[in-house]
């Protein structure tokens, strides 16, 4: 990015902003120090945020490359580069992972009081590893962030969370890891095919490399049937991340025991991270592979199974974290539906829902935590009639059940209309599935919320919490508003995610036989109204 | 159209007649006439019921539990059966280790230990011995250069 002439390395300061943050606390905060060490926390990712506000207002929306690329040979040799760059998608993401990093640090003032300085400083790592997955244009130093990623997020389990915390900890760590493994596999096989060759099939004889724009354009021109063995390979390190059904349960675990930061981090980026793999590498590295019908009907088999039986499972679960976890999968399946349905709609659709996913879901950790903070329960049966003790809290309960519901006027709706709207295009009943995990959803949200807030006062226990503090309030405001506002006006969102989609769309979309009959039979507006006289050229 | 506004202004009619005018008498003799057709239509249809069985009980919850029972034992036996193996091949990789690989090198060294107990024993400290055994091995080095000569 140019800034006066300067060019500034945007995209590495607003990685690495939370990594010297956790420096500065190693170093030069004792672990007696506890206020300074939050305030520290608090102060770098703050500064992390407004870093990234650059990124929204300067990108341009119609631009089909990287954007704020940095390029700097790292190991010439393996042709591994320090490469940086975004686009769309990435943006989004970026943005939400910011943000979150401020909402989890602030929400764990209260909650952790034991080893608060390795707490921040794991947590402020796990900022700069995210925040490098994202921002990695290189398959290696993505692999290097994305397996990074898991070391941090494994002691914060294990280390701060709950009474299962180390079967949690390291059923997400193994589970995850061996996907990764497999992945790991997946890139190798494409460097080599791209250089020497292996097993076989003759290289290209291509100079190494492991960039991602150039091994993509490798990828799309393999043989069927080794893009298919790719395509699995780079699936399950993806699909076990997501979480898609089978590969789903180590996410209950997981998310149920981490500590409410630990949760949020979880469900608002961690679970972003297979999607994004898939929209950034499965779907135009193999779109040979992904448009075999075999493969498209499992994926999206596996996407409808996620989003009803998820649903399904969510409604009898007793632990409200459980609830909320498993209703991750259920949404999750959506978003994959979406990809699938390999679409505009469908795409923008699950791209728009991931980031509505991590406002909604990630708002939703972070009220059970307050709750849990308050009573140490979280099971349900323990509650009742919350809304006449809380009603601060009740409200900010409400509008998140609402909007992870997918009520019009909040950003749910938004995107599971464009989901549904993208599946219907491919199949009737795909989108009646998917509806049927909509009613679902509403199911097992309101009940869960006439449980807890509805009713009388059952449980003495419950007769005299204190409501919202102005700092849990701070933590939870952000998200109400991007809910409103991604509800009432998602245009913004999606001129950021048109041109990857269009990209993405188009990468896959020449090998199918159809785009939606309905998008052809519709009537083109009259040749007098849009002003364009008859022969006029087409811009 | 006017099918459904005439038979809403037939029951409109009707009503008022047998309960505004008549306190009720003609459908309570309709009641007790034909009781199980009443109890259906004041329960209406048992629509809730039906409802309430079938999708809320059965489908949703019933199905939920059971689906949760297959997610955290079947579904999950793919971490938990990894592990399963993975342990039991640790086991087996560990008896295999301590019993045949250990047990190669501590034969080995076993084998010193008997070989040395039993050259000890030509120690004996006795002169006689070793005299006799100088005697004989002169005697079988003798014996061999006369018949190898």
């Amino acid at each position: 990015m140019q800034l006066m002439g300067l060019w500034i390395p945007i995209l590495s300061i607003v990685t690495y902003v939370p990594l010297a943050g956790a420096l500065a606390i190693v170093f030069f905060l004792p672990k007696e120090r506890t206020g300074a060490i939050r305030t520290l926390a608090t102060a770098t990712v703050i500064a992390g945020f407004l870093a990234s506000l650059p990124l929204w207002f300067l990108f341009e929306r119609g631009h089909a490359g990287y954007q704020f690329v940095e390029l700097a040979p790292w190991i010439p040799s393996l042709g591994v580069d320090y490469h940086f760059g975004i686009d769309g998608i990435s943006l989004v993401l970026i943005l939400l992972t910011t943000l979150m990093g401020i909402i989890a640090v602030v929400c764990s003032y209260t909650a952790i009081t034991e080893r608060q300085k390795e707490y921040y400083v794991l947590l402020l790592l796990l900022q700069t590893f995210m925040l490098g997955t994202f921002c990695s244009l290189d398959l290696f130093l993505f692999y290097v962030f994305w397996e990074v990623m898991l070391v941090p997020m494994y002691f914060l389990i294990g280390v701060w969370g709950s009474d299962r915390r180390l079967y949690a900890a390291i059923k997400f760590f193994l589970y995850t890891l061996a996907g990764s493994v497999l992945m790991l596999l997946g890139i190798i096989a494409l460097y080599f095919y791209n250089t020497t060759g292996f097993l076989g099939y003759k290289g290209l004889g291509n100079a190494p490399t492991f960039s991602i724009e150039k091994l993509t354009v490798v990828a799309q021109g393999l043989p069927v049937d080794l893009q298919i063995w790719l395509f699995f390979a780079f699936f399950l390190g993806f699909a076990i991340k997501v979480p898609m059904f089978p590969f789903h349960t180590w996410l209950p675990d997981a998310h149920t025991e981490a500590p409410t930061a630990g949760s949020v981090i979880l469900a608002a980026v961690l679970l972003k991270m297979g999607t994004y793999g898939f929209v950034r590498f499965s779907l135009p590295m193999f779109p040979d592979a992904i448009t075999t019908p075999w493969v498209l009907t499992l994926m999206v088999t596996l996407a409808i199974v996620g989003i009803v039986y998820g649903a399904m499972v969510t409604l009898v679960q007793k632990d409200m974290k459980r609830l909320i976890a498993y209703s991750s999968v259920s949404h999750l399946g959506f978003v994959m539906l979406g990809v699938f349905a390999l679409n505009m709609s469908g795409i923008q659709g699950g791209m728009l829902q991931m980031v509505n996913h991590g406002i909604s879901t990630g708002g939703l950790f972070l009220l059970v935590g307050m709750i849990y903070e308050r009573r140490h329960t979280r099971l349900i049966s323990e509650y009742g009639g919350i809304a006449r003790q809380m009603p601060v809290y009740a409200t900010y309960f409400l509008i998140l059940v609402l909007s992870s519901m997918g009520l019009p006027l909040l950003n749910g709706f938004i995107g599971e209309f464009a989901i549904l709207q993208g599946a219907f295009a491919r199949s009737f009943w795909w989108a009646f599935f998917a509806a049927t995990g909509i009613v679902l959803g509403a199911a097992y949200l309101l009940w869960l919320y006439q449980r807890v807030f509805f009713g009388e006062i059952t449980n003495p226990a419950n007769a005299n919490l204190p409501d919202l503090t102005p700092r849990e309030q701070l933590t939870l405001v952000p998200l109400v508003l991007l809910a409103l506002w991604i509800g009432l006006y998602p245009k913004p969102m999606f001129d950021v995610l048109r041109v990857p989609s269009e990209k993405i769309v188009e990468a896959v979309g020449g090998r199918t036989a159809t785009e939606p009959q309905l998008a052809r039979e519709r009537p083109s507006a009259p040749v007098e109204a849009s002003g364009l006289a008859e022969g006029t050229p087409r811009p | 159209m006017f099918a459904s506004v005439g038979a809403a202004a037939v029951g409109l009619v009707l009503a008022w007649i047998w309960y505004a005018q008549g306190e009720g008498r003609v459908p309570a003799m309709i009641a007790a006439r034909f009781p199980r057709f009443y109890r259906l239509l004041e329960n209406k249809y048992f629509v809730d019921e039906f409802y309430e069985a079938v999708f809320v009980e059965g489908l949703a919850k019933r199905g939920g539990r059971f689906l949760w029972e297959v997610d955290a034992t079947v579904v999950d036996l793919i971490p938990n059966g990894t592990a399963a193996v993975t342990r039991g091949a640790s086991w087996a990789t560990n008896v295999f280790d301590k019993n045949v690989v250990d047990g190669a090198v501590n034969g080995v060294a076993d084998g010193f230990q008997s070989g040395w107990r039993l050259a000890r024993r030509a120690q004996t400290g006795r002169v006689q011995n070793y005299a006799l055994v100088m005697g004989a091995g002169l005697f079988g080095l003798v014996a061999v250069y006369l018949i190898f000569r």
